[in-house]
């Protein structure tokens, strides 16, 4: 008798561990959940439903990727131009007081982008000039004008951070849109004599 | 002939030293629903708008940092013929993957997967350029019970289970437990 109970006992013990097992399969279902997802504008129209993916694609110039302030730097001076700051070259040779230092929203983007920027101090060994040194103007932020390529100076730069800076170096700019932009440099009082160098990034996201 | 090669030499080495440099993804923005604690896969295509080949290093920032994997971080990728247009045609599709935790109400994380790529030649002040493509994973709380078992709980499981399997076989062997006031 006390046998039987003892079996009865692991009988039920060995279905409630199924029971259990089928229970979170069907609770779970047979198929890994996919979830949903929206990365396109869609529109529905009766039951057809047509999805457009979404593209950007920014591309910069050469020389915004290789920034040199020159060979001659005082300590304690302020707003070294990056030599290319005034210094574009037009297609027939002339040279302006136009940068060339740029990026491009290319014609395969469909939505607006903003472009974001940040940098790691510049370093010689155990020296460093902080990233904040380095500042940026250009013709594509909130407060300029995108025609107004007088406001890209010193007087009106923004600093760089090692984080994202709160405002980018382009707003909203659009497909096939170019944003200009010149680099200046301070070198604080009793810089270490040395050869510096940094880098920084730059990053084309949608705009929210 | 001599002078027309140096020539041509002096103007692949001006060519490429003022190409230029560009990156595109798509889709460029995601809003994913998923259940906590179950898998989702994302497909990103990402493409060379420059004008030579590109190594690009894919990277996640934000909050969805913590439960998100890619599968390659590093891809090489040759640029689009020009003029660029759609069908993208050397572009590379990488995969990620998100395992958001259990919930019991209505999360959301938020976050980019950047693919940043850079020529950089050792000026003063070199760049690294790429896109941003942002993620929004909202987690909604789990239908099954088992999101929300951990390790812990399965140990206790495991304790009682041994225990109960203890009782059994003293109980076989005719032995009793009794509780006597």
């Amino acid at each position: 008798m006390k046998r039987g109970v003892s079996n009865a006992v692991v009988l039920l013990f060995i279905l409630a561990i199924l029971s259990v097992l089928i229970f979170r399969d069907s609770f779970t279902g047979g198929d890994s959940f996919s979830g949903g997802i929206t990365g396109a504008a869609s529109s529905q129209i009766s039951n057809l439903t047509a999805t457009v993916q979404t593209f950007i694609a920014c591309t910069w110039s050469n020389d915004a990727l290789n920034v040199a302030f020159g060979i001659t730097l005082n300590p304690g001076s302020t707003g070294y131009n990056g030599t290319l700051n005034y210094n574009a070259t037009l297609g027939n040779g002339t040279v302006t007081n136009g940068t060339m230092y740029n990026a491009t929203l290319d014609t395969l983007s469909n939505v607006n982008v903003n472009i974001t920027i940040n940098g790691s101090n510049l370093t010689s060994g155990a020296n460093r000039i902080g990233i904040q040194n380095v500042s940026w103007a250009s013709n594509y932020t909130a407060f300029v004008n995108a025609s107004n390529t007088t406001q890209m100076t010193y007087a009106n730069a923004t600093r760089i951070n090692e984080t994202t800076n709160a405002y980018p170096v382009a707003v909203n700019l659009s497909s096939g849109a170019t944003a200009h932009f010149r680099f200046f440099l301070d070198i604080p009082s009793g810089q270490v004599a040395a050869s510096y160098t940094g880098n920084y990034t730059m990053l084309c996201s949608q705009t929210t | 002939m001599k002078k027309a090669l140096v020539l041509l030499v002096a103007l692949i080495a001006v060519i490429s030293v003022y190409a230029d440099v560009g990156v595109g993804v798509s889709p460029s923005k995601t809003v994913i629903q998923v259940e906590g604690g179950e898998v989702h896969e994302l497909t990103l295509l990402v493409f060379n708008s420059g004008d030579d080949p590109l190594e690009i290093t894919l990277s996640t920032e934000g909050t969805i940092g913590s439960f998100t994997t890619i599968e390659t971080k590093k891809i090489l990728v040759d640029p689009e013929p020009k003029p660029h247009e759609l069908p993208i045609k050397n572009g590379r599709e990488v995969k990620v993957r998100m395992k958001p935790p259990g919930t019991s109400k209505l999360t959301t994380y938020t976050g980019t997967i950047n693919a940043v790529g850079s020529v950089a030649t050792g000026q003063q002040f070199g760049g690294s350029v790429g896109v941003a493509t942002q993620i929004e994973v909202q987690v909604t709380p789990s239908k099954s019970f088992w999101a929300f078992v951990t390790t812990t709980h399965l140990l206790i499981g495991a304790i009682l289970l041994v225990l109960l399997a203890l009782f059994l076989l003293l109980r076989r062997m005719g032995l009793h437990i009794r509780f006597e006031k």
